[in-house]
């Protein structure tokens, strides 16, 4: 009897896709570190999605998808969950900066499932404190802007809304950022904070992506550059995924978002996450979870892939 | 004034962050919401108690962009448009009214009571639901204290069925108390489904208009927008019902009654956004939102927005960068 044909219950403990379990020894250039995040507790949205790591380790099995070949690239460790401390946001940047940097170290790249977007800067300031020698981009994927203005950092240091604003800080300016997917409904003030940097509403990459990373490469100064890609959920407009921003009803496909992941895969992405999902930790819950699966798994394809581009 | 509502909102927050305050604090032109959190009974399903509370959350997560703007301010990356939240508008939250579990008669008669009072004061009453048969009572309360006004029901419904012995065909009632009987100023859109042959009959007698929501699919947005406007000329004064179960059950399943081939949100809000009747508002009704029934949240957020499209210009305005 193969693996496959088991019951549910009678498999062992699952991974994200069924990849191997492993450890920070496990990890070195080329491979993938598949990290969940259980944190939510800053997010100013609907709490919920530190399930969304638990989730998708199911909703990958193959059992459940109902397709063997969902597995992605051989490359791929689960490496478990991330440290956090749910109530203390100093110590969670702090050891969330800490754990990325010490993955990056390895020359493995870090995916994160699950979780806030609030959380990301932390992991990007660890990868940038990892790889000092090449500039790093950000390739945000999202309904939201997130650039307000950053106020008192220390008091409320991991914050959603300004969680772009803290990454174009991290990474050299607006200029480093660029959004895919943006709402028809964004404050006026996080747009003038983004003049310099490439926006693409949803609509736009709807109708077509032609060309999309040339032109995002040519507002690059410096060719030699890496790529971070952050995928939130709520870029979606299908109705039957949960995410933690209000339904407008407008957005991207799933086909059209994974079209629009793989086709990013032409730069040299060294860092994801894929925040925003909140499941439904029901029967129903588990069609949505299969689709983000497959979001997830041209995320890592795109990670995997040598880019053609910046070569 | 007898005291109708309840001391505080059941709600975490009031409606589109108005200022919580009693009914004597209504001045002209201010926008007045209260909740009436009035389950729906057999034999639909039950939840509608909820809807005041996730439509004032949903309304406020339908509105952060505005409210992350220091000025209040979005803008469209594909109209280049800018569009202004007006907080200066006088916008007061009433609560909900008290001890109001289900639609009886005595329901109908506070929100009756109510609606007339916020409009002898000059406010526009939005009314926040609760089942659809609490229209009655607003319907009763504007008709109380104003004459003439047009119809405009947005449901996939064509009336509201008799339950618990309540005289409660809305839309019928209607006719009884007009002057002209023959020629009642009513306008539904987004009806689906099969409806009683008598309630087809009673809008025909009554040269009542009726856009299905199969005609907007088939032939687009436009033809209930002009079928508004042109309602909108012939009516200085609108009452607006929006029934979440005009929506879709693929998109917004947090209603009492199941409607398949309904509109979409995106087709409900386009509607009401491009009708454009926000300055012939009389009063607002929304209802049968049963959010514990949609795990994913849709209806309520869907709705909301439909709200917001309605209100159009008393809360927002366009700017130029």
């Amino acid at each position: 009897m193969s693996s496959v044909d088991l019951p549910v219950s009678m498999l062992s403990v699952p991974s994200f896709f069924g990849a191997p379990i492993g450890d920070i020894e496990d990890l070195s250039e080329g491979k993938i570190a598949v990290a969940g995040l259980f944190c939510d507790h800053f997010s100013e949205g609907e709490p919920g999605a530190r399930y969304a790591a638990r989730q998708l380790r199911y909703a990958s099995l193959p059992v459940l998808t109902h397709r063997p070949n969902i597995a992605p690239a051989n490359n791929t460790i689960d490496v478990g969950e991330l440290n956090i401390f749910p109530i203390e946001p100093q110590k969670t940047l702090s050891i969330l900066k800490e754990q990325s940097f010490r993955i990056h170290q390895t020359g493995a790249k870090l995916l994160t499932l699950g979780g806030d977007y609030s959380l990301i800067p932390a992991l990007v300031s660890g990868q940038l404190q990892a790889r000092p020698d090449r500039d790093l981009n950000i390739i945000r994927i999202s309904r939201n802007l997130d650039a307000a203005e950053i106020s008192n950092p220390q008091k409320k240091p991991l914050s959603r809304s300004c969680a772009t604003r803290q990454l174009g800080e991290h990474c050299g300016g607006s200029k480093s950022i660029t959004l895919l997917g943006v709402s028809d409904s964004n404050p006026l003030e996080e747009f003038e904070y983004l003049a310099d940097s490439f926006v693409r509403s949803a609509q736009q990459l709807s109708t077509s992506l032609s060309g999309l990373t040339a032109q995002i490469l040519k507002g690059v100064p410096d060719k030699n550059v890496n790529f971070y890609l952050s995928v939130d959920i709520d870029v979606l407009a299908l109705p039957s995924i949960r995410s933690n921003s209000a339904y407008t009803g407008t957005g991207l496909t799933p086909k059209q978002l994974t079209s629009l992941i793989l086709e990013l895969g032409k730069l040299p992405i060294i860092g994801a996450d894929v925040t925003g999902y909140i499941p439904d930790l029901d029967i129903s819950g588990s069609a949505a979870s299969v689709t983000v699966a497959e979001i997830v798994k041209s995320v890592i394809e795109t990670m995997s892939q040598e880019s053609a581009l910046c070569r | 004034m007898t005291k109708l509502m309840s001391e505080s909102t059941t709600a975490s927050t009031t409606y589109a962050g108005f200022s919580e305050t009693n009914i004597e604090e209504v001045s002209q032109g201010s926008i007045v919401v209260f909740g009436v959190p009035a389950d729906s009974t057999l034999p639909r399903r039950s939840g509608c108690s909820n809807g005041p509370k996730a439509l004032r959350r949903a309304t406020m997560g339908a509105l952060a962009c505005y409210f992350n703007s220091p000025s209040k301010t979005v803008v469209s990356l594909d109209s280049g448009k800018a569009t202004r939240f007006r907080s200066e508008v006088i916008g007061i939250d009433l609560g909900d009214l008290a001890d109001c579990t289900e639609v009886t008669i005595d329901t109908l008669k506070q929100v009756e009571q109510v609606t007339a009072g916020v409009h002898e004061q000059g406010g526009l009453p939005v009314l926040l639901g609760g089942d659809g048969r609490i229209l009655e009572g607003l319907i009763a309360g504007l008709q109380s204290s104003t004459s003439e006004f047009g119809l405009l029901v947005i449901s996939n419904r064509l009336d509201i069925p008799r339950v618990n012995g309540l005289a409660s065909k809305a839309l019928s009632s209607l006719m009884t108390v007009r002057t002209n009987p023959e020629n009642y100023p009513l306008l539904v859109i987004g009806a689906n489904g099969i409806q009683p042959y008598e309630n087809w009959k009673g809008i025909e007698d009554i040269q009542g208009n009726v856009i299905s929501a199969e005609i907007i699919h088939e032939q687009g947005v436009e033809v209930a927008v002009n079928a508004i406007q042109q309602f909108g000329l012939q009516n200085k004064q609108i009452l607006c019902v929006i029934d979440a179960g005009v929506l879709d059950t693929g998109y917004a399943a947090g209603t009492p009654g199941l409607n398949v081939g309904g509109l979409t949100p995106l087709q409900l809000t386009d509607i009401l956004s491009k009708a454009n009747v926000a300055s012939q508002l009389l009063g607002i009704g929304v209802t049968n939102v049963a959010p514990l029934l949609d795990a994913r949240g849709h209806s309520q957020y869907a709705t909301a927005q439909a709200l917001l499209a309605v209100l159009g210009e008393r809360l927002f305005e366009e700017m130029s960068l």
